[in-house]
C-alpha cells in the first residue's frame, strides 16, 4: 500500500496521541464511567486503521500483536477461574480487601427504603477483578482488531506481508 | 502433533470444569428490599389513557433526580434490588461504583467471556482465511516477520 499526501500523514501525526490517549482513558477508567474494554479497544483499533491508512505498510509486529491478545484472553479467563478459589467463578476477590491494586473499598451510600444508592466518588483503585478484565479485555481488542485491520490491508491487496 | 488421547483429555477436562464453574454459581440470597405486589386486588386498573395502572405505594421505587429536583416512580423487582444493593456496596463482594460494568464483567461474567471468545475466534478465522487464500505469501507457513 502507498503513502497518502503529507497532509493526510501530519493531521494523523497530531491527532495520534489525543485519540490513544481518549481510548486509554474509556479503558482505565471503565470500571467508574461508561465505557469499558470493548469501546476503548475499538478506538485504538479506529487509530491503527488511521495509521495504516495514512502510512502505509509500515513494519508491523504481528507476533507481538498476536501474543498479546492471547494473553489477555487468558487473563480474563484466569481472573475469572481465580475467583473459585475464594467463592464462585467470577467471585470478585479483590474488590474492597484493601489490596494496593485495584482493592480499596468504596464510600458509603445511603440506604433509601431498601436500596442502597452509591456514593459518585470512587477510587480509581477500586472495583477489583472488574478493571482487571477490562484492561484485559480492552488489550485484546486493540490487538484483535488491529491484527484484522493489518491482514487485510497488507495480506489481501499486497499478496505480501507487511515491512516490505 | 498432539496425540488423540491428549485432545480427549483436554476435552473432558474442559468438560469437567464447565460442569464444575456452573455448579459454583453465584447465591444471590434474599432480597434486600420488600416483594414487588404489583396487583393487590386481583385486576389490571385502567387508567384514563387507557394504559394499565399498576397499585400505587407497593413494590415501586422512587428515583430523586438532585439536578432538577424531580422524583420518578419506578416499578422495581427483585433483580434490581440485588444489582443496586449488591453492586455498589462498600462491604459487599463486587464493589464496584459502575453498575453496568458489575453486570458485564461480573454478574454476567459468562457472557462476557463468550463475547471476547467470539473476537478471539473471528480473529484467528480471518487470519487463517487470509493466509489460505494468498499462499504465495510468507505468512501461509506460518512464520512472523
Amino acid at each position: 500500500m502507498e503513502e497518502m499526501s503529507p497532509i493526510v500523514k501530519t493531521i494523523t501525526k497530531i491527532a495520534f496521541a489525543p485519540i490513544f490517549l481518549f481510548g486509554s482513558y474509556i479503558i482505565l477508567h471503565g470500571h467508574l464511567t461508561p465505557g469499558g474494554g470493548f469501546q476503548g479497544g475499538a478506538i485504538i483499533g479506529t487509530l491503527m486503521a488511521l495509521y495504516l491508512i495514512a502510512f502505509g505498510a509500515v513494519k508491523w509486529r504481528k507476533k507481538l500483536l498476536s501474543i498479546i491478545e492471547s494473553m489477555g484472553l487468558l487473563v480474563f479467563i484466569g481472573t475469572a477461574f481465580l475467583g473459585l478459589t475464594s467463592g464462585y467463578f467470577f467471585f470478585n476477590f479483590i474488590g474492597g480487601t484493601g489490596f494496593p491494586l485495584f482493592g480499596e473499598k468504596l464510600q458509603t451510600g445511603e440506604l433509601i427504603d431498601g436500596v442502597f444508592f452509591p456514593s459518585n466518588n470512587a477510587p480509581l483503585l477500586s472495583s477489583g477483578t472488574i478493571a482487571v478484565m477490562n484492561i484485559s479485555v480492552g488489550l485484546e481488542v486493540i490487538a484483535g482488531l488491529t491484527l484484522i485491520i493489518v491482514a487485510m490491508g497488507l495480506f489481501a491487496f499486497t499478496g505480501k506481508e507487511g515491512g516490505e | 502433533m498432539i496425540g488423540r488421547g491428549w485432545k480427549l483429555a483436554a476435552l473432558f477436562l474442559m468438560i469437567f470444569l464447565m460442569g464444575f464453574v456452573v455448579w459454583e454459581i453465584r447465591d444471590f440470597g434474599e432480597p434486600s428490599g420488600k416483594p414487588v405486589d404489583r396487583d393487590l386486588d386481583g385486576e389490571q386498573d385502567v387508567g384514563e389513557d387507557g394504559r394499565l395502572v399498576w397499585d400505587d405505594g407497593t413494590g415501586q421505587i422512587d428515583i430523586h433526580d438532585a439536578e432538577t429536583n424531580t422524583t420518578i416512580r419506578q416499578d422495581r423487582t427483585m433483580m434490581d434490588d440485588a444489582f443496586l444493593s449488591g453492586a455498589a456496596d462498600p462491604n459487599g463482594t463486587v464493589n464496584s461504583n459502575n453498575v453496568v460494568t458489575a453486570i458485564v464483567f461480573d454478574y454476567r461474567g459468562f457472557d462476557t467471556l463468550g463475547e471476547a471468545t467470539i473476537l478471539f475466534a473471528a480473529v484467528s478465522g480471518v487470519l487463517a482465511t487470509i493466509r489460505v487464500a494468498f499462499p504465495g505469501n510468507k505468512g501461509a507457513k506460518g512464520g512472523e516477520d
